[in-house]
């Protein structure tokens, strides 16, 4: 009886043991979770970036003192009489800043998509082994997720956000050159200021080029985590290591890249990801909707 | 359709932009006159901004509901394995005695 007991025990002990020697070890587990936690963290990286370019966007250049100061002068000498008069030159003495704050909850639900994403992994490496049916289902909506950030490259390429500020000054040192009635003082501001539109534009190009770099990097990371939850039924953690490699590496070579290669490379993951059925579904719906 | 919305938005921040500037320049007590258009033309170049982002969300809340149902299962499937891990100790432990 002993004998036959030792024999069950150690026959399932083996069991055991193989079964949990099977293709979903921890280490993929714990690949693929730090995989959602980065596609989270870079698409926070972009979101913000989109945020800050539209803050940017409307933004009011500030006075000089003098000039707050002349204008307040002029409202107490021609503005309405009495508290009311004074309330509202107290209130508007600053140029009041725009409220974007609509446009910032619409990136904030885009943002929480991603953070629900990073949620459904949270358990991952504790039950490594019986949640690879469930670490398929995510597939789709990890392509959803890298789609949404190719949108969001294509955004800022077809809708790019200015410098208002700087246009702003702009504007003010036009007026103040032109008004300058001593020629060659004038055709020195002139030419200052025509430096400045110079580097009004580069700088323009390099903020929107620098949103669609964090787009790009989240949808490289994206497609990592894509392939990740593909094999993670079937890969060895030899294999996994190679996708993070390359995920990486890909990742690395986007940096210093100008507009036109940046869109290059959108065009490259958009032809790769259209080649799949299933990809390709989901972007025809995107494109369809942009094109109204 | 989506150049004639890039052309729109250009148009309309462009309108935007003469306002500000014209805002800018005022002094306090002509601004609170000119603030409400100048509102209105923002309100319009936010609103049109935020229909060109509507496409890029794409995760619905179908989608939502699915990433909590699949956090769940991966959840129920460590509380297995936990389960299993457990026993299996416990008969590693209980050999232990037997031999």
């Amino acid at each position: 009886m002993k004998l036959v007991l030792t024999q069950v025990l150690s026959l399932f002990l083996c069991l055991s043991f193989v079964t949990f020697n099977s293709a979903c070890t921890k280490e993929k587990a714990e690949a693929l979770k730090t995989a959602a936690k980065d596609f989270r963290t870079q698409a926070s990286v972009a979101i913000h970036k989109l945020d800050k370019l539209f803050i940017e966007d409307v933004a009011f250049a500030s006075l000089s003192n003098e000039d707050s100061l002349a204008k307040i002068v002029d409202s107490l000498k021609n503005g309405p009489s009495g508290r009311r008069g004074i309330e509202q030159i107290v209130y508007e003495s600053e140029a009041r800043a725009l409220d974007t704050s609509k446009y910032s909850q619409k990136l904030n639900q885009i943002r929480d998509t991603y953070e629900e994403f990073e949620g459904m992994f949270d358990d991952l490496p504790r039950g490594h082994y019986f949640a690879g049916d469930a670490v398929a289902k995510s597939e789709n909506l990890a392509r959803k997720l890298v789609a949404q950030m190719i949108f969001l490259a294509n955004y800022i390429k077809t809708n790019p956000f200015r410098l208002n500020a700087r246009l702003q000054r702009a504007v003010d040192r036009r007026r103040d050159a032109l008004a300058e009635t001593d020629v060659v003082k004038r055709e020195n501001k002139l030419i200052l200021l025509a430096t400045e539109i110079k580097a009004i534009r580069t700088d323009t190009q390099a903020a929107n080029a620098a949103a669609i770099l964090e787009c790009l990097k989240g949808a490289e990371i994206g497609i990592r985590v894509v392939h990740l939850i593909q094999t993670y039924k079937t890969s060895s953690v030899t294999d996994i290591l190679a996708i993070v490699r390359d995920g990486l590496g890909r990742v690395n070579q986007l940096t210093g890249k100008n507009t036109d290669a940046l869109m290059k490379r959108v065009e490259e993951i958009n032809t790769t990801i259209s080649a799949d059925a299933d990809w390709n579904a989901i972007l025809a719906r995107v494109i369809t909707e942009m094109n109204g | 359709m989506a150049d004639n919305d890039s052309e729109t938005l250009k148009f309309l921040g462009y309108s935007l932009g003469d306002l500000q500037d014209k805002y800018r320049d005022m002094p306090p007590h002509e601004r609170a006159d000119l603030r409400p258009k100048l509102d209105e033309a923002f309100d319009a170049y936010q609103d049109l901004r935020i229909l060109l982002l509507s496409p890029g969300v794409i995760i619905t809340d179908a989608d939502l509901g699915q990433m909590k149902a699949i956090g769940d299962e991966i959840s129920r499937a460590a509380d297995k394995q936990s389960l299993i891990s457990g026993a299996i100790k416990l008969v590693g432990f209980a050999r232990g005695f037997i031999v």
